[in-house]
């Protein structure tokens, strides 16, 4: 060990993260897995209704929203960024696609790739802001969730887009009994997962969230990577967006207020942390899902819809909390 | 009479203070105003009449009222009237229902689900089993609605309170396959409400009167500017609107306002 070459520290650097990643995060996702099989079983004893098939599509239906802007905000978070647009730039997404179908006269699939396309422009925007101009992310997606919401009414005139109800089928078909949104929520969280544990930017960005200065040093520029997750984030709310708009057939100006909180929250309670180097995608699905089982067990029991943002409130305590004993466990190790 | 129109974008209630305090230091003659919050507008009205401007609110008013007319809906008594229409239709036998809010914490969400509440308590054969926010978003609506119709198989109505809430009832509704098993009594006419009435897939709105709120209430302030007397505030009042009179001239004439309509 005395003569290390310096391509030999951050591979080092980089195993270590990956280990103390997987060992520490693995722990979140064990309680917060408990978490969901406490509510699921309380939810079975408590509603004879919760455990219908109809039910559990409902669930799903529900769910994906959050799940697929849970996917994306892991990126960000990963690199200890955070990306409070999202809710916006789904709702600008989740309107000009659904224009581009109904004005535009474009087929069904090529507006839905247009509302993922204009996410990826806000994100691609966030993403160039963060890496190049030295503002904070905080304040680079505050800003860009302003302007969302002012262009979608600006586009819109508070309107909504009607569009034809066999539009529902992306947000709330079914293929064979399973609902069509889980199907694209497992889709983009396989490639999510395989993109950041089995490619070289995946890798990159777990190393620019937990030590940024040695990924700069390992060279890893962080100019070049920092903007793909913020893209990728821009992406993952546009096809929520869409997904809203088919669930409603009609693209809502007023849809996304106040939905990146449940993404943010997703992602924490699965075991990101918003120190960055942490996070997974498997994870944010279990935070995902927690919270669709906390809204839809809610109405089920009739629970006062203040309560749910209450026991949602709680659940963020309590799993930074758990997060911030691990930490000190693990501090205490070495 | 010069008239200038001004707003905040969205619900910005400090915004619309600073507006109207900017135009009572212009001291104009009258202010019309739509109170975004009851208590916290309720300052500035008695500041402009301190100063002998002639102050009226449409569509939502202050908090006390005071002698400030207000030219709005009766919203105690329009749900009201939703809960004696929901008992005419399930005559004989009744059965439960649910109430689906928009903006918890507001006077207009506020007095709807009070009127619908003090009209149910007439009627022992219906019985509310169910009472979520949709949140004034048509998505929150239709997830609440089919979790609503989910936990409860028996549902026979719904009392949606807002236009965005109207439309997620009667989607949900629509994908639950219940269409004509449970009636989804709507609030407001917005392009899509209105086609889920022509559809058969909402029973019947409570179409409101902007135009007559606008049209009178103004009209009030520039009457007081120039004779000194004031017109007292009025209930606009509501149409019953229903697949059967949708196409009515007199229902088209509520949902597609013009000035003639008024001026005679």
């Amino acid at each position: 060990m005395t003569a290390t070459s310096s391509a030999e520290i951050p591979k080092r650097t980089a195993a270590n993260e990956l280990i103390r990643t997987h060992a520490t995060a693995a722990f979140s996702q064990v309680a917060a897995a408990g978490a969901v099989i406490v509510l699921f079983v309380a939810l079975s004893l408590s509603s004879s209704v919760f455990l219908t098939s109809q039910n559990l599509f409902n669930l799903g239906v529900q769910t994906s929203i959050t799940a697929v802007l849970a996917v994306g905000m892991t990126f960000v978070i990963i690199t200890a960024g955070i990306d409070l647009s999202v809710g916006a730039a789904a709702g600008v997404a989740g309107v000009l696609g659904a224009k581009l179908i109904a004005s535009a006269g474009l087929p069904a699939a090529l507006g839905i790739l247009g509302g993922v396309g204009v996410g990826g422009v806000i994100g691609l925007a966030n993403g160039v802001l963060v890496a190049y101009s030295g503002l904070n992310p905080f304040i680079v997606t505050l800003g860009m969730m302003s302007v969302c919401q002012g262009v979608v009414f600006l586009v819109t005139n508070a309107l909504p887009v009607p569009l034809p109800n066999s539009f529902s089928w992306l947000g709330a078909g079914s293929v064979g009994g399973f609902p069509v949104p889980v199907l694209f929520v497992l889709g983009v969280a396989i490639a999510g997962h395989l993109l950041l544990t089995r490619s070289k930017p995946g890798r990159f960005f777990y190393a620019l969230g937990s030590n940024p200065e040695a990924a700069r040093l390992s060279g890893i520029s962080a100019r070049r990577y920092l903007p793909l997750v913020y893209v990728i984030s821009g992406l993952l709310a546009g096809f929520a967006g869409m997904l809203a708009t088919s669930q409603t057939v009609s693209g809502q100006p007023t849809f996304g207020v106040g939905i990146e909180l449940n993404a943010i929250a997703a992602a924490v309670i699965g075991g990101a942390s918003l120190f960055g180097g942490e996070g997974t995608i498997f994870g944010s699905l279990i935070g995902a899902l927690l919270i669709g089982l906390v809204q839809n067990g809610a109405v089920l029991l009739n629970i006062n819809s203040y309560w749910q943002s209450v026991i949602l409130g709680a659940l963020i305590w309590i799993a930074v909390l758990f997060d911030r004993v691990r930490r000190r466990r693990l501090a205490a190790v070495g | 009479v010069k008239t200038i129109v001004t707003g905040p974008t969205g619900v910005d209630i400090p915004g619309q203070i600073n507006m109207l305090r900017d135009q009572i230091t212009k001291q104009v003659n009258g202010l019309d105003f739509a109170a975004q919050d009851a208590q916290a507008l309720e300052p500035i009205a008695a500041q402009a009449q301190s100063q002998h401007i002639k102050v009226a609110n449409f569509d939502s008013g202050i908090s006390p009222q005071g002698n400030v007319r207000l030219f709005a809906t009766d919203n105690v008594r329009w749900a009201k009237n939703v809960a004696d229409r929901m008992a005419n239709s399930l005559r004989p036998t009744g059965g439960e229902v649910a109430l689906i809010h928009f903006n918890p914490g507001s006077q207009t969400d506020n007095q709807r689900a009070q009127g619908f509440k003090q009209g149910l308590s007439a009627h022992q054969s219906l019985k509310l089993v169910a009472e979520q926010n949709g949140n004034a978003q048509v998505q929150t609506g239709l997830s609440v609605v089919t979790n609503i119709l989910s936990a409860h198989p028996d549902l026979k109505a719904i009392f949606a309170s807002d236009e965005t809430s109207t439309v997620g009832a009667a989607t949900a509704v629509q994908r639950a396959g219940k269409v004509g098993k449970v009636l989804v009594f709507g609030w407001d006419a917005a392009p899509d409400d209105l086609k889920a009435l022509q559809q058969g897939l909402v029973n019947s709105l409570v179409v409101q009167n902007p135009f007559k709120m606008g049209y009178d209430s103004l009209n009030a302030v520039v009457h007081e500017v120039r004779t000194g007397q004031a017109v007292p505030g009025e209930d606009t009042g509501a149409t019953i609107v229903t697949r059967a009179n949708v196409n009515t001239p007199a229902v088209k004439n509520v949902l597609q306002p013009r000035c003639a309509t008024f001026t005679g």
